[in-house]
């Protein structure tokens, strides 16, 4: 075979081997370009995605911090009204917040303003949108201030004095604007549009109009989706901010993704006429290929959340330019991913205590929760909180949750201490500090609780040295700062709420006390329960109660723990120390030791009692002072201020009780001396009727009621029984069933057998005479004692009863016509019954029916079984047993009057027994 | 230290002034009944107390009621009491009120006024009561009582005759059936008459009595059947119901020529 045809063959084989190699490789080659240039595009998109939720949450997080600080204000602002404090907090929100340019508070109700900092003359009030009605909502709004734009977050206040307000923080929207740059790369700027297409801010002065437009109309963004916002000139990106309404939009000047032709088109001729390069070309193919296949898997890991995935392309073209700002994006969301989850986990946490402390106002579950959110969230390893107490200045441990807490608790102690006394969290490495016990690779953070400006105790942590959380310890130790001071307030509330019950048990003593005055009518008793009482709730040694004669001298009218001689030999001067001066001034004072003070004059008496603290508080009754109540301990003791509030709470309410009681002690006096009159004396027996009766005045009202009960003795030998109920209370009901008694008697004695018209004539003479201020429910029998032969009529009054047949039946006497007084027409019918021998006749008002159980009245029914249960005694025992029963069933508390008369006749040898029937 | 809801509600329809109850009033909370009272009273023309939703009223409160009830008489206003419970209509015909605003005692199907029967409603009622402990010996006399009761209400002899049966029988079965513990358990007889009707109620502590029908002829055959029938037989109303913690019959009977046509 000859060279040529060899050569020919090599040619033809070449361009066979050229042909079927490299021809699909073209082929391969463009596909791959292409799908590449759809990768890109993804991958732009992605990265535009990223940078607008990115945007997204700064701003959120910005406006979120600010929320939370004017929650953290607001709570101690519903409790205060003082402006001082007001504007202490207001400032604290300034100046925790760098963005914040000012903070208000409008209070509503009482048309109060409150700024910081304070309006220059001249500058223009915020204005604010209208307040929401939700508590827990925040309102934003947008406004031109100076030529700036800047916006409020506002939330509604209600004060625990009542009223309603709005607080308010105000933000520079160039702020906002700063931090969008921040997350920014060159190529994109942002803007924000509230909800009423007011333009917020915007990032880099590079925006076209159209996209705002854009946005604008976007009017279907879903919170945290991301919205593609394309038109003929750019490309953007938008979402909307689900609290506030506002849509965020990221704008791309990069060029708007997608096809490009252009670049397809440059490969496809570098592909067709840079064939010889081939196999260089192949080279680049293959790195291509690499790169975009790291790319491609970094941007799956980076879907599946991986953020720490870098890739490293060195092609030195537009892919490697993509893969660093790949690399670029992946590590700022990383960034934003790692505040994000502390700020979160900081909001979870701060959310559990709030929680608690709604839950719980135990303190020590408040703790409990405090440790395990501090165990949980911050990973600590113990936790120990000590509260301050607040009269021996001590720390003590609220609780020490897990194992070996003594040690720890004892541990942490001296740092606590030490905590307390500096201004600043403090760190110490727990190795240094105690040698003694095993906390190697500890470190204890002390946390001061602090409310307002008063340390109310020290919350101890002790972590890892060398956690291997997402931050380093001291990154953590800003968080926890802020934790703190959330959880102050969530110890400080859990222990004035705790002081809080015991004013309020000092209340419910003095309620009880109150009572007391009324069951006693004494307002000796009074006195003795109010220093018992303030003793025991103020845990001091002595109390003394000094009441003011016409001078002005104070004498001890009541003391606890005293001796006899000092209680007769003290009496002090106005204006002497320390009660004289109390009283002539009208305010406490309190002494930590008065022994040291020589020159008071009763010294030797003073130094006799060992009594060394001392607070006194007026007792005011209007504008006059009465008295003091004054309380001592026999050890020096630095009162605190809550102990002073405490007893000048105390006296307030003592003050009204004694003037209260002095009033009704004077009209008790007159009205027990009328009642006395009233009752009168029934005899033990009359004939063969004998008699049992009781009086028990009201309880309650403490008043001498209407209820009268009377036996007379007719000039016909018959007995008339009566029993009456004069509406109304006090003074004029005395005299009023005074009127009644002696009017029925003088009637009695006119128609002696016949108790209807006994009740005609009262009718009309009450209504005459009484002029339609008294309704009386009578109930009126004449009894033969030789017979047994009975007639009654009864007005309106609870049926009476008679007890027959040996003790069992019962007949009820109900009205025979409507309560006298009422009306002219009134008739009265009689009705006529026999009683025999053995025959009871019980007599009552409606004290005893109406007495309550728990809303239960005793009724009749209940009437009837207690006179069952003593059917065979005789009218003095049925009498005490009724009253006995019906104070039981009602625990002692008989709240109106009681008037109970019972009548036996007694067997004689002659006597009928049948019951008559007409 | 709980602080109980208001248990007075005042309401101003045009007009008319109504005070709605909720719950109880006793005399803790009968100084503001009575305030509302006054106060209603002095602005309307009609003033309404709706006591659907009250539990119970003491005597002060009806006391107050009255008053209030007297001084709207004065001044011309209508005065109405409405929905008031079977306890609280006990405690307003105690005191007589009830009559005075016109409402019943009773709770029986004649209650409501019929076209061919009496309005029972503003009617003043004698009540006879009596109670026992359920014994042999002592049911004679509570039949006695009731049988006073009714002589005393000027019943013509026939309709006497009828009511002893009725109320021999209603006894009976109260003793026989109704009375769990003999000589524990009580019974009760309330006879209750104005000039146009009688009334019998009977209380036991028993099971109580299904609504029998006259022409069960099953129950003829037995004693007791017998005596239900008689007592449908005698009076001219019978209801059987459980009340309070046992059984309850309500026996009514018409009185006077004019309605004896009404039992055919």
């Amino acid at each position: 075979m000859g060279l040529r045809p060899r050569l020919q063959s090599i040619t033809s084989r070449l361009v066979a081997v050229f042909l079927a190699a490299f021809v699909p490789l073209a082929a391969l080659q463009y596909v791959i370009i292409r799908s590449y240039c759809k990768q890109a595009d993804i991958l732009a998109a992605r990265a535009q995605a990223a940078q607008t939720r990115a945007a997204a949450t700064s701003v959120e997080f910005l406006v979120d911090e600010l929320v939370n600080s004017l929650y953290k204000a607001l709570g101690q602002i519903q409790r205060s009204d003082n402006p001082e404090q007001v504007s202490n907090l207001l400032q604290s929100i300034v100046s925790d917040n760098h963005e914040c340019l000012a903070a208000g508070l409008i209070d509503t109700e009482n048309n109060k303003y409150y700024r910081y900092p304070e309006l220059q003359p001249g500058q223009q009030k915020e204005e604010l949108p209208p307040s929401s009605l939700r508590s827990d909502e925040s309102v934003t709004s947008v406004y031109n201030l100076a030529g700036r734009n800047v916006f409020t977050i506002s939330l509604p206040v209600s004060f625990d004095h009542g009223g309603t307000g709005t607080i308010y923080a105000v933000v520079s929207a160039d702020a906002i604007g700063q931090v969008l740059s921040s997350v920014m790369d060159g190529n994109r700027s942002a803007v924000i549009i509230d909800r009423n297409g007011k333009l917020v801010c915007k990032s880099g002065n590079n925006l076209s109009k159209s996209s705002t437009a854009a946005l604008e109309k976007a009017s279907m963004l879903v919170p945290g989706r991301i919205v593609e916002l394309r038109n003929a000139s750019d490309y953007s990106t938008a979402t909307i901010l689900p609290d506030f309404g506002w849509r965020v939009a990221v704008i791309s000047t990069a060029g708007v993704p997608g096809p490009s032709f252009a670049r397809e088109g440059w490969y496809l001729l570098w592909l067709v006429l840079v064939l010889p390069a081939i196999a260089i070309y192949y080279g680049i193919g293959n790195r291509i290929i690499s790169s975009i296949r790291k790319l491609s898997h970094a941007v799956e890991a980076v879907t599946v959340g991986d953020l720490r995935r870098r890739v490293d392309v060195n092609t030195r073209d537009e892919l490697q330019t993509l893969a660093e700002s790949f690399n670029q994006m992946t590590e700022s969301l990383e960034m934003q991913q790692r505040a994000l989850r502390f700020t979160t986990r900081i909001q979870q946490s701060l959310l559990e205590v709030s929680r608690t402390i709604t839950a719980s106002l135990d303190i020590s579950r408040v703790a409990a929760s405090i440790a395990e959110v501090l165990k949980l969230q911050f990973g600590a390893v113990y936790v120990v909180i000590f509260r301050l107490d607040d009269t021996t200045g001590a720390l003590e441990p609220v609780v020490s949750p897990k194992i070996n807490t003594d040690s720890v608790v004892a541990a942490m102690l001296p740092l606590a201490e030490h905590a307390l006394d500096s201004p600043r969290s403090l760190e110490v490495p727990a190795t240094i500090a105690y040698p003694n016990i095993d906390l190697e690779g500890l470190t204890a953070v002390m946390l001061p609780l602090v409310v307002g400006n008063r340390p109310v105790g020290v919350l101890a942590a002790v972590f890892p040295t060398d956690q291997a959380g997402d931050l380093a310890l001291h990154e953590q130790i800003e968080f926890l700062g802020a934790f703190a001071s959330t959880a102050a307030i969530a110890v400080h509330n859990a222990y004035t709420h705790s002081r809080t019950s015991e004013l309020i048990k000092v209340m419910d003593s003095l309620r009880k006390v109150d009572e007391s005055i009324s069951a006693s009518l004494d307002l000796k008793q009074v006195l003795r329960s109010l220093v018992r009482a303030t003793c025991e709730v103020m845990e001091v040694d002595a109390c003394a109660i000094f009441l003011a004669d016409k001078d002005g001298r104070m004498k001890i009218a009541e003391a606890y723990n005293l001796s006899k001689e000092f209680c007769e030999k003290v009496i002090i001067q106005p204006g002497e120390r320390w009660s004289g001066v109390v009283y002539q001034e009208k305010r406490p004072v309190h002494r930590t030791d008065i022994s040291s003070e020589m020159d008071i004059r009763l010294h030797e008496l003073v130094k006799r009692e060992q009594l060394r603290g001392l607070i006194s508080a007026p007792l005011i009754v209007g504008e006059e002072a009465i008295g003091t109540i004054t309380v001592w301990t026999r050890q020096p003791h630095n009162y605190k201020p809550i102990e002073i509030d405490l007893l000048a709470s105390i006296a307030s309410h003592a003050a009204v009780v004694i003037a209260n009681a002095k009033l009704f002690h004077r009209e008790y006096k007159i009205a027990e001396t009328l009642q006395s009159t009233l009752i009168g004396v029934i005899p033990d027996r009359l004939g063969r009727l004998v008699f049992g009766h009781k009086y028990i005045p009201a309880l309650d009202e403490a008043r001498v009621g209407g209820d009268l009960y009377d036996v007379i003795t007719l000039p016909n030998k018959k007995v008339a029984l009566v029993v009456a109920d004069i509406t109304g209370k006090g003074i004029q009901a005395a005299v009023h069933t005074a009127m009644v008694r002696y009017m029925i008697r003088a009637f009695f004695f006119q128609w002696p057998d016949s108790p209807a018209a006994v009740l005609d004539l009262l009718n009309r003479a009450l209504m005459t005479y009484f002029e339609s201020k008294a309704v009386v429910t009578v109930f009126c029998a004449v009894i033969d004692p030789d017979t047994g032969w009975m007639t009654y009529a009864n007005a309106g009054h609870p049926p009476a009863i008679a007890l027959t047949r040996g003790g069992r039946q019962q007949i009820m006497f109900y009205r025979t016509g409507i309560p006298v007084g009422y009306s002219e027409d009134s008739e009265y019918d009689e009705r006529e019954l026999m009683l025999n021998p053995g025959d009871m006749l019980l007599l009552y008002t409606d004290g005893i029916i109406d007495a309550k159980q728990a809303g239960n009245m005793l009724s009749i029914e209940g009437l009837q079984d207690i006179v069952f249960k003593y059917a065979r005694v005789g009218p003095r025992e049925m009498v005490e047993k009724v009253i006995e029963e019906t104070t039981n069933f009602a625990n002692q508390e008989i709240r109106d009057d009681i008037a109970i008369i019972a009548a036996a006749l007694e067997p004689s040898a002659v006597h009928n027994s049948l019951t008559r029937t007409s | 230290m709980g602080v109980a809801p208001k248990p007075i509600v005042s309401l101003e329809l045009g007009e008319e002034q109504v005070v709605r109850v909720l719950g109880s009033i006793d005399f803790i909370c009968n100084g503001e009944f009575r305030s509302v009272l006054a106060r209603a009273v002095d602005k309307g023309s009609k003033v309404t107390i709706d006591l659907s939703r009250a539990e119970s009223l003491d005597s002060s409160a009806v006391h107050t009621l009255s008053s209030a009830c007297k001084r709207a008489q004065a001044l011309g206003v209508r005065f109405a009491v409405t929905g008031a419970n079977e306890g609280i209509l006990r405690v307003l015909q105690v005191s007589g009120l009830a009559t005075m605003l016109g409402l019943s005692v009773l709770t029986l199907k004649s209650d409501e006024p019929e076209a061919d029967k009496p309005d029972l409603r503003r009617q003043e009622w004698r009540i006879t009561e009596s109670v026992i402990l359920a014994d042999a010996e002592v049911i004679g006399s509570l039949r006695d009582l009731g049988l006073y009761a009714a002589l005393e209400s000027e019943i013509d002899d026939q309709s006497i005759a009828e009511i002893r049966v009725a109320l021999t029988e209603a006894l009976a079965n109260a003793l026989q059936h109704g009375s769990p513990e003999p000589g524990k358990s009580k019974i009760i007889l309330r006879c209750l008459s104005c000039p146009k009707a009688f009334v019998i109620e009977v209380m036991d502590e028993g099971p109580g009595i299904s609504q029998p029908t006259p022409d069960d002829s099953g129950s003829l055959l037995n004693e007791a059947g017998l005596g239900l029938r008689l007592m449908h037989a005698m009076m001219d109303e019978v209801e059987f119901r459980l009340s309070g913690n046992g059984g309850f019959v309500r026996m009514l009977k018409w009185l006077r020529d004019d309605y004896q046509d009404l039992e055919v």
